[in-house]
């Protein structure tokens, strides 16, 4: 159990290394680095017993660790995230903010790194959760329209809805930024589930992003209780895991841009949260639902709950007849632009070679893309395997969530951005979460 | 900053999340770091290579394949494996170095540029105090040569025999990592837990790149480990405080390193001013050949010389938040203050030693007018060095006797 947490933890620290330097963007060293990542946590996954009692040494110092880890490489990448491409509208006292950012910032390492010395470590938590609040949202302060596509057609799509438009027939603001030349933003090119959240985000907050960093601050919450309901162990667990989280170095710049990673990863933890305290097990279905018609990369995410859910056919039915209300009224409105935005589109969509993934790694070497039924056969055969293996446990369906989700997205036969990454690494926490709360280890 | 102030407080409480008996936790936990070292070094700076031939490339992929080899310490395998794992492992820093010295044959840094052609010229019979070197930066004479006489003068052989001064801090780095291995073999230590050692000293991310900048802080760091070698093995601790005479001999500010020596037992005041008498003779020879020339570069330069506001320091924090700031001229001088308190909580042992004054230098770096990465990474030696003489053990014993 210790040896299985020190390992994850471990390779949450090396899939960092791969992708939080480059932004997401390709690049060789970040590849390789994820490459390597994926064979080890298949080797972990599916050889356990080779690994299992090498690392049963007590996870705290691994945790102190990496949110030290954490804490210096988010303080590291806060001037590369702000002069990311695509903010070009900035606050008259920018300056000012910067400072603010830098300063918050070097108390959150401060505190961060001396947690283990202080008495009064719960406090300390609560100062890091609010330090990390008031980051997140100076970051939206900041960056108050940033042009990219993701922001413009979610915020956009939702006030359009509100106003009684239909999202897959509007035509967005064009974009200056060099990514977008030359492309006609005709596109919502998310499936109907993302406005069961956003829409009440714009009402409430006027920019989806303020959501998205209090679904940040709640999913950290969440998982100190998760790990906290372990009455056994030291809160050392769910005080720095919670905390490494929140200080994922890429998480601000992933609230910069709107993706919508942090809602996701809420409802999946929420998900988790119901399923170990045994509570409000109707609502997994419901969120089950939103998240599969989130985005169409995550309508396979049901799937890993098959084998846990009782009467899992059925529960998997439900999911299906939920997800058909969520979906069917924007078919019916307009079945066209509806095909059109949500698959027709992502089909023409040209391979992005500027991804982190595979296939560019093979592009680069030999000025070709691997075939997509290469890709797309290791992809599903992968998952056939990894479901197969899959034991009937509540930590399981995040591990091996996990690990299918990183093979589709390093394999991926299109794109795969800093979000998909930051979106493993969150899965990766909330196994560890899982597992330590699950788990009959004592350790004072 | 920060880390300094952690090192402080590690310093005067360990907590007790990092007792480890018998280096168990260390072996595992290092492992890890070794592997995640390996990882950061796929990012060194591309642009620091002058000549685009095969050997860039195979830079990287010497490091890729360290990289998988380091991946067995995810697995169990058997002693002679081990041995292998480790020697190829020890193998790689080394050709990465060499490599950068046959890739970067002049690199544009005045370090490289006078230690070069101060080598050369003292074998000439060229007072290298005399010379004016090359010209690298825009708008400065390179008429200096700050360093003390032992920086050119150990970098002789290495330019004589092999036509490049920075061999010497490749054997130097060696030089350290055998000290290490031979010490973790004194003190019974688990063979895995200071070959770890070793390979977390080699694998430090910026290794290649201070060879490559022909910096003197890889000789520094072996005549430190050699003290400490020496200091344990020999009765006679001449020999041992000459190698510290030797760093002074090599750069002015090991000077700062005596108040440290006062504590560490045994102290023998009389072999220290023994061992300090050669080097200050040749550094007095330099002197009397041409006292300006010599005043000029190793004294009045480094004083007079402007606050650098792109160094990693405080003085460059706070220019760069409040430009018109004007820091006092002697607030340098404010380490001194901590100096008492760290010498009263230093122990009599090496490690202490070792790790006392990297505190110490590390608060004086960060509130100095200059430091860069070469300071930093000798900072970052000397803990290694106090791992491996045996701090955290020290600790341990006393926690656990508290407790």
């Amino acid at each position: 159990m210790k040896s299985t947490i020190n390992l994850y933890l471990f390779l949450y620290s090396l899939l960092q290394l791969g992708y939080i330097f480059s932004f997401g963007v390709y690049a060789l060293n970040g590849i390789l680095i994820l490459l390597f990542c994926l064979l080890i946590w298949f080797a972990f996954f599916f050889k356990s017993n080779l690994f299992d009692k090498n690392f049963d040494f007590s996870p705290q110092l691994n945790l102190y660790f990496l949110l030290n880890f954490s804490v210096i490489f988010s303080l590291f990448l806060i001037k590369p995230t702000l002069q990311q491409g695509g903010i070009p509208f900035r606050p008259p006292n920018f300056a000012d903010v910067y400072l603010i950012i830098m300063a918050l910032s070097a108390v959150s390492l401060f505190l961060g790194i001396f947690l283990p010395f202080f008495s009064k470590r719960t406090t300390v938590f609560l100062l890091l959760l609010s330090i990390s609040t008031i980051l997140r949202l100076l970051f939206i302060y900041v960056s108050p329209y940033p042009r990219m596509d993701t922001y413009d057609i979610i915020r956009l799509g939702s006030l359009g809805l509100i106003r009684g438009e239909n999202p897959y027939q509007m035509t967005f603001i064009p974009i200056s930024e060099p990514n977008y030349k030359g492309v006609e933003p005709n596109y919502f090119s998310y499936t109907p589930g993302i406005l069961t959240f956003s829409v009440p985000a714009i009402l409430l907050f006027k920019d989806q992003r303020i959501f998205f960093a209090i679904a940040n601050i709640i999913t950290s919450i969440l998982l100190y209780l998760i790990i906290k309901r372990n009455k056994k162990i030291p809160n050392t667990y769910s005080l720095t895991l919670p905390l490494i989280f929140l200080f994922n170095p890429s998480s601000y710049f992933i609230i910069l841009r709107g993706w919508t990673d942090p809602a996701v990863i809420l409802f999946l933890t929420l998900i988790a949260t119901s399923l170990v305290f045994n509570k409000f097990k109707n609502s997994v279905l419901i969120l089950l639902a939103i998240v599969a018609t989130t985005k169409q990369t995550l309508v396979f995410i049901p799937l890993f709950f098959l084998s846990y859910l009782q009467k899992g056919l059925r529960a998997l039915f439900i999911v299906g007849i939920l997800s058909g209300f969520i979906v069917a009224p924007f078919v019916i409105w307009s079945p066209k632009d509806f095909l059109q935005d949500t698959v027709l589109f992502h089909f023409k969509n040209p391979v992005r070679h500027e991804a982190l993934m595979i296939n560019n790694l093979y592009y680069f070497l030999s000025g070709s893309d691997i075939p997509p039924i290469i890709l797309i056969s290791i992809i599903v055969i992968t998952g056939v395997f990894i479901l197969k293996k899959q034991k009937r446990k509540t930590e399981e369906i995040y591990l091996s969530m996990g690990l299918w989700y990183f093979t589709f997205f390093l394999f991926n036969t299109k794109q795969a951005f800093v979000n998909y990454y930051y979106f493993i690494s969150s899965l990766i926490l909330l196994y560890i979460a899982l597992k330590i709360s699950n788990s009959t280890l004592s350790e004072e | 900053m920060v880390f300094a102030v952690l090192l402080v407080a590690l310093f005067i409480k360990l907590p007790t999340v990092f007792i480890d008996k018998d280096d168990n936790i260390f072996i595992k936990f290092s492992s890890f770091l070794i592997i995640l070292s390996i990882a950061i070094t796929f990012y060194l700076p591309k642009e620091f290579y002058e000549l685009n031939t095969i050997l860039k490339p195979l830079q990287f992929y010497i490091f890729l394949v360290a990289f998988i080899i380091s991946l067995s310490f995810l697995i169990d395998i058997n002693y002679r494996l081990k041995k292998f794992r480790f020697f190829t492992l020890l193998s790689v820093p080394v050709i990465s170095q060499i490599l950068i010295i046959i890739n970067t044959p002049y690199p544009k840094i005045d370090v490289f540029d006078i230690l070069q052609n101060a080598s050369s010229a003292v074998v000439q019979g060229i007072n290298p105090y005399t010379i004016t070197f090359n010209q690298i930066y825009e708008n400065i004479t390179p008429d200096y040569f700050t360093y003390m006489p032992f920086s050119f003068l150990m970098n002789i052989p290495a330019r004589t025999l092999l036509g490049d001064v920075r061999f010497t801090s490749v054997v130097s780095l060696l030089i350290t990592s055998f000290i290490i291995y031979k010490i973790g073999e004194k003190q019974n230590m688990k063979e895995d837990s200071y070959q770890n050692t070793v390979l977390l000293f080699m694998y430090h991310p910026l290794a290649t790149l201070i060879v490559g900048e022909a910096w003197l802080d890889p000789i520094l760091v072996a005549l430190f480990s050699l003290f400490g070698y020496l200091f344990l093995t020999y009765k006679n601790k001449y020999w041992a405080y000459f190698t510290l005479a030797l760093a002074f001999g090599v750069k002015q500010n090991m000077f700062l390193i005596l108040p440290f020596l006062i504590k560490l037992k045994p102290f023998n005041f009389q072999k220290l001013i023994l061992a300090y008498i050669p080097v200050i003779a040749v550094i007095l020879f330099f002197l009397f050949l041409s006292p300006k020339d010599f005043i000029a570069d190793t004294v009045k330069e480094p004083i007079l010389r402007k606050t650098r506001f792109d160094a990693l320091t405080f003085h460059s924090f706070i220019h760069n938040i409040y430009p018109s700031v004007q820091i006092p001229k002697g607030f340098f001088l404010l380490p001194i203050i901590f100096l008492p308190i760290l010498l009263f909580k230093q122990g009599k042992k090496i490690s202490s030693f070792y790790l006392t004054f990297a505190i110490w230098f590390l608060c004086s770096l960060i509130l100095f007018r200059e430091a860069f990465l070469n300071q930093y990474y000798f900072v970052s030696s000397l803990l290694i060095l106090s791992l491996s003489f045996g701090s955290l053990r020290s600790k341990v014993r006393k926690i656990e006797k508290y407790h």
